[in-house]
Order: C-alpha cells, then sequence, then structure tokens
C-alpha cells in the first residue's frame, strides 16, 4: 500500500510518510478501525529510519487522525477522514496565499484572479463529465 | 546526565604536520541511526580508527558506554559490545568463510546465530570458499555479516556498502533499519549520500578534520533553504547580513543564497530591497553537502 | 581461537620446514657411511698429506660426526633459518595485508595476540628441533652405529633454548619493518651474514676474537660435542640467549602496543 519515499527530495520523510497515510485515508485505502503496519515492519519494508516511523505514528496520533493503542498498534480513528480533509484545507491556504501573491504581482486584478480561478474549476468539471 | 551512547570531546589526531581530525566534538543518542559523511581524507577514517582504538588521538577524548576510547584496557572491554568495520575490511585469506565465521563467534557470548543465518542466506555466502576466493562484494558480506551478528549495542562501520550493487546495498540498509527497530545504535561513514539520506535521522559532516554539520536530518531538510531573488537593481551581498545565510551567489540580475535557517527573515529582507521575484525552495542532503563544502 | 589462526598462519612453513629437517637428518645418517667413504678415497689418492684434524675425529667418532654435521652446522643452520622464518608475522604484517582492521575490531589485546603467535611458534620450533632427536638414534640403527637417544633430547634442548632467539628475531624484524615481504629479505640476509661471519671460526681449535665470542649463539646452540653431564652444558651461554630472546619479544610487545595502526 505505501511506496517507498524519496529521500533526495527536499521534504523530510517524515513529512511524506504522513502525506501518504493521509492520502490512504480520504481515498478510503485507510479506513476507519484499520490496523496500520508495525513501526519494525512498516521500517523494514519501506527501508526507512524507525525512529522516523514513530514520530509519523505520533503526529498522526496528535493530529487525531491515528490512535496509538498501546502494546497493540496503530489504528485509523473514526473521524481520521474528516480530520485528514480538514487538515488538507489547512495545508492548502498558504498555497493558495502564495500563488495568488504571485498573480497580484503580475499585476492581475481581484477580479481577473477569481475569474482565472473559476475558469479552471469549470473546465476541470467538463472534463471529467465528457470522460463519463 | 547525558543519554548520548558514544561522545567524543576534542578529538584530535595529527601525522606530523598533517592535521588530520580537529577539536572533534560529537555525541550520539542511543537506538538513533547516525550518518558519517565527508570526502576523503576528511577525517572519516582516522576518527572511526581512534573509536575502535586502533590509532591513538592526539589530543582530546572520547568515549563509547563510560568506557575511554584511548585506553587499551577499556577499548577491549568497548569492543566486547561495539562491532566495528574499519575501512579495510580484508579478511584473512587463507580461512573459509565456515572458519573465519567459527573463528569470531568465539570471541562473543552474545552471537546470533538467527541473524548468521538469515545473511549466510540473503547474500548467498559459499561457506566452504576460502576468503581469498571471494569476490570483493562477498567480501564486504563477510566483513558485515562478522560484525552484525556479535550481539553488539553499538554499530560503528566505515562504508559498509563499499563494492555492493545495489540489491545488495538495499539489503544492508534493511539490516540497519532493523538494528535500530531492535535499540541498536548505528553510526555509519558513506560515501553514498542517498543511503544516509534514506534511513539516518541525524548527519555528521566533517571536512578537512573538522565537524560542520551536527544536525538532525528532519531539521536541515525544514531549515535549510535555496532562496532565488531577481532584482531590478541587485544589491550588494553584504546588505544581507543575517543569520543563516551560508552563501550567496549573485549573477547578473539574480541573486541565490543557500541558507542554513532564517529563511523566513532573509525573505522579508529581500522583498525590503525591491526583489522582484522571491523563490524558496527546499533542499536535499547532497545539495546541503557540496554546499558546505564550497562554503570553506 | 587465537591458537587456532596462529597455526593456520605458520602451519605450511612449520611443514615445510619439517620436511627439510626430517631430510637433513636422513641424509646425514644415512649417508654416513658414503662420506666416510669419500674421505677414505680422498686419502688414499693423497698419501703424503695429512687428514683434518676433525675428519680423522669424525671418522671414528660417529656421535661426534653426528654432532658436527648437524648440531654444530647443517641442522642448526636450517633451524635458524625455519625459526626466523616462522617468526615472521603478526599485527604489523596484517597492516601490511590489510587484515589488521578486522583483528583491531576484535576484543584482544595486542599482547595476547602477540603472546599466542610467539607462544604457537615457540612450540612449533620445539617441535622441529625434538624431530632430530628422535629421528637420528632411529635411523642411526639402520646403518649399525648405535647413537644414544639421550643425547639427541640433550642436545635438541640445547639447540632450541638457546636458539630462540632467532624466533625472536623474527618476531622483532615484523614489528619494526612494516612491510609485507621486508621482514623477510631481512631476515634472510641477516641468517645468511650471521653464518658468514662464523664459518672460519666453525672448526675447533680456532680461536675466536673476543667480540665474536659474545654473539656466537651458534656455538653456544651446539655446546661440546659430548653432553655428558650437566657441567658441560653451557649455562651462561643459554641464560644470556634466552635473555637476549626475551628483551627482543618484550620490546617487541611494547612497540606494537604503542604503534597506531
Amino acid at each position: 500500500m505505501f511506496v517507498k519515499p524519496n529521500p533526495a527530495s527536499g521534504m523530510p520523510i517524515y513529512v511524506q510518510m504522513m502525506e501518504q497515510i493521509k492520502h490512504a485515508v480520504e481515498t478510503g485505502a485507510l479506513r476507519p478501525g484499520d490496523q496500520l503496519p508495525g513501526i519494525r515492519s512498516l521500517a523494514e519494508t519501506l527501508v526507512m529510519n524507525p525512529n522516523t516511523v514513530a514520530k509519523v505514528y505520533r503526529e498522526l496520533e496528535h493530529q487525531g487522525i491515528l490512535d496509538l493503542r498501546h502494546g497493540m498498534g496503530a489504528f485509523v480513528t473514526s473521524k481520521a477522514r474528516v480530520t485528514a480533509r480538514t487538515n488538507r484545507v489547512q495545508a492548502a491556504e498558504p498555497l493558495v496565499k502564495q500563488l495568488v501573491e504571485r498573480l497580484r504581482k503580475q499585476g492581475l486584478s481581484e477580479e481577473q484572479i477569481r475569474r482565472l480561478f473559476e475558469a479552471e474549476l469549470i473546465r476541470e468539471e467538463e472534463l471529467m463529465r465528457s470522460a463519463k | 546526565m547525558s543519554t548520548a551512547i558514544l561522545e567524543t570531546n576534542g578529538l584530535t589526531k595529527h601525522y606530523g604536520n598533517f592535521k588530520a581530525v580537529q577539536d572533534l566534538s560529537l555525541r550520539v543518542q542511543r537506538g538513533s541511526i547516525n550518518g558519517f559523511l565527508g570526502q576523503n581524507g576528511a577525517g572519516k577514517s582516522s576518527t572511526i580508527r581512534m573509536l575502535l582504538g586502533m590509532m591513538r588521538p592526539t589530543a582530546g577524548s572520547g568515549r563509547i558506554f563510560d568506557l575511554q576510547i584511548d585506553k587499551p584496557d577499556e577499548s577491549i572491554e568497548i569492543r566486547k559490545r561495539a562491532a566495528f568495520v574499519s575501512e579495510d575490511k580484508r579478511l584473512y585469506d587463507y580461512m573459509t568463510v565456515a572458519q573465519i565465521i567459527h573463528f569470531t563467534r568465539s570471541f562473543f557470548p552474545r552471537w546470533r546465530s538467527d541473524l548468521e543465518q538469515r545473511m549466510l542466506r540473503e547474500f548467498g555466502l559459499p561457506l566452504d570458499r576460502k576468503v581469498k576466493k571471494l569476490s570483493k562484494g562477498m567480501r564486504t558480506q563477510t566483513a558485515l555479516l562478522l560484525a552484525f551478528c556479535r550481539g553488539a549495542e553499538i554499530l560503528i562501520l566505515d562504508e559498509p556498502t563499499e563494492g555492493l550493487d545495489p540489491v545488495n546495498i538495499e539489503k544492508v540498509l534493511q539490516l540497519l533499519v532493523a538494528f535500530a527497530a531492535e535499540g541498536t545504535t548505528v553510526f555509519f561513514s558513506s560515501h553514498q549520500i542517498a543511503e544516509v539520506e534514506q534511513i539516518a535521522e541525524h548527519i555528521f559532516i566533517i571536512d578537512k578534520g573538522r565537524l560542520l554539520v551536527d544536525d538532525s536530518l528532519d531539521r536541515m531538510k525544514e531549515e535549510y533553504r535555496r532562496i532565488s531573488l531577481v532584482f531590478d537593481n541587485p544589491p550588494e551581498p553584504s546588505s544581507f547580513a543575517l543569520d543563516g545565510i551560508e552563501r550567496i551567489t549573485t549573477a547578473d540580475r539574480t541573486m541565490s543564497i543557500f541558507a542554513s535557517g532564517n529563511a523566513d527573515r532573509i525573505v522579508a529582507q529581500a522583498k525590503a530591497l525591491h526583489a522582484t521575484s522571491v523563490e524558496v525552495l527546499p533542499v536535499n542532503l547532497k545539495e546541503i553537502f557540496l554546499e558546505g563544502l564550497r562554503a570553506r | 581461537m587465537l591458537w587456532y589462526k596462529a597455526w593456520l598462519e605458520t602451519r605450511f612453513r612449520f611443514i615445510a620446514s619439517a620436511v627439510l629437517v626430517i631430510g637433513c637428518c636422513a641424509f646425514f645418517v644415512l649417508g654416513n657411511p658414503f662420506i666416510l667413504g669419500t674421505w677414505r678415497e680422498w686419502q688414499q689418492q693423497h698419501p703424503h698429506e695429512v687428514e683434518q684434524a676433525w675428519i680423522l675425529r669424525a671418522t671414528g667418532d660417529y656421535p661426534y660426526f653426528i654432532w658436527h654435521f648437524v648440531f654444530r652446522l647443517l641442522l642448526q643452520q636450517l633451524w635458524v633459518l625455519c625459526a626466523v622464518l616462522i617468526g615472521l608475522g603478526g599485527l604489523s604484517r596484517e597492516a601490511a595485508q590489510g587484515t589488521s582492521g578486522f583483528t583491531s575490531s576484535l576484543p584482544v589485546s595486542r599482547r595476547r595476540l602477540m603472546s599466542v603467535r610467539s607462544a604457537v611458534g615457540g612450540l612449533e620450533m620445539a617441535m622441529l628441533g625434538l624431530i632430530p632427536s628422535l629421528l637420528i638414534p632411529l635411523l642411526s640403527i639402520l646403518i649399525g652405529k648405535p647413537y644414544p637417544v639421550w643425547q639427541g633430547v640433550s642436545h635438541s634442548f640445547l639447540l632450541v633454548l638457546a636458539g630462540l632467539l632467532f624466533f625472536s628475531l623474527g618476531v622483532f624484524l615484523s614489528t619494526i619493518v612494516q612491510s609485507e615481504h621486508g621482514p623477510t629479505l631481512l631476515g634472510v640476509a641477516f641468517v645468511a651474514l650471521f653464518y658468514f661471519i662464523l664459518t672460519p671460526y666453525s672448526e675447533e681449535g680456532v680461536s675466536e676474537p673476543l667480540w665474536l665470542r659474545l654473539i656466537d649463539v651458534s656455538r653456544v646452540m651446539a655446546g661440546p660435542p659430548y653432553l655428558l653431564s650437566m657441567g658441560a652444558f653451557p649455562l651462561w651461554g643459554v641464560g644470556l640467549s634466552l635473555s637476549a630472546a626475551f628483551g627482543l619479544f618484550y620490546l617487541s610487545v611494547r612497540m606494537t602496543e604503542q604503534r597506531d595502526f
């Protein structure tokens, strides 16, 4: 289910793993109540540092996505999907902020920026509809 | 009270006029995987030889567990609980693989037969072949087996994947990861930045005998940034007198700042100096390593 | 297992040496009739010349014959050469070969490594010294000239004790010369030179200058032709030689302990 993280990326491995797990939760590959592999097992399978795996699990527990039951393992929480989604929105905010700022610098007006975004979203919707 | 399993204090080694290791002070935490990077001749092997007790420091001290590395009696005690693989991975030519395993295990009461079997199988090592008839890769693998099976609390390895193909490198990394999961500390030097980046959580970079970097890999990736700026009228590099700036390169209207931290303030400064474009990019370990050397 | 390793490292040298020692003993015992015959022929062909004193004595006195050729000359030289060669090795040689990294990772002191190696080497040299003491009496029966076992044993004993110095020399050369083959060449050259200097004095009756007497371990190792009693045993010579052997060995250990690998 999990892909080996890319060590040469500028993104720390633990961030990559967190994203992978959150993505799995969102797409339904991981459902509430599912158990994740043990720390050692995941570390050996993906050939990554077990302390990093531990860090990932801890962080996700902190974010409410995983439940670490002592002696038993890591389980996906019931509200994981919702939490993941919320976090996604929060993560998207700075991206949008950056893009909007850039477009503004290029001289586009608020109206133009809004129209660009809407046009793009409509285009995507149409693409998906015609694909069916 | 430190939980450091290995610690050096001002470790120094001079060969006549040549300063191989200068004032090296580092701490290694128990149960962690540590990468030790540096160019050839930077002092990695000299450091490991001093830790092992093969070489005496010119100055400074070091301890593993709570034993001193420069006291011969204590060094022997260290070697009962710490496994070393030095730069020279040659083994006794006249022994077969089986014989040298038999020989080595006689020194280590906590020898791990299960791991021995696993490694023999995974690497396909021929028990009855004499060491001198082994390929370089198999010699390295045998040397690793002889170290890994000692039941040691810490592994100190000088280029553990030397001469191995990618498949076997991955197997070795997997074994190291398994060790860390059991609580064994790993300290390994390597030329292969990719391997280090894959499994190490803490990085030491040594250059010309001095410690350049001593930091957590995650923290480095969160803090180090390459900031690309474009100006209509590029300011003097000296106008960026901020902490964290490691190197500034300018070309025409562009300026590239390699920073070990403080990216936000640098970006703010750039904007204050009327930068027309500001791009903040993450960097990987290879870039940190190369930039670090260039900066010196 | 250090004993096992030391044995593996020296076994070929030991076996080769044993073969040579056996050959040397066999040659002089079984060849005794032939050699005496050659001397007789020479005397017959040169009736007006006087045979050398030692040859006359060796013709009539079989144990003397053995003492001269075996314990005084050829076997001794052979044994000494083997002693030096078997003494070579150790951590310094391993450094030249590249295996010192592995050996250094083992939880054993350098002192212990060297001691075990030297103990194995010493035992091998003792064996090589013992072979003649048993083989010569045995083979002598074949030519019908009895040779007392205790005579052979005492000479062997003397040879080994006084000759351990050369084994220590091998150990010492390996310690100070840090290359794989350098110590071997030096060792062989030293033995050759040593015997070259001493050869003119190897005959009885030829007196040696004092300085030579002090280093003539060869004479000590041979002892007098007959070791009839403890009185004849060159205690001082053996004592000095053994002390020098231990001294060289101790020096080698200390140097190895101090060295950076």
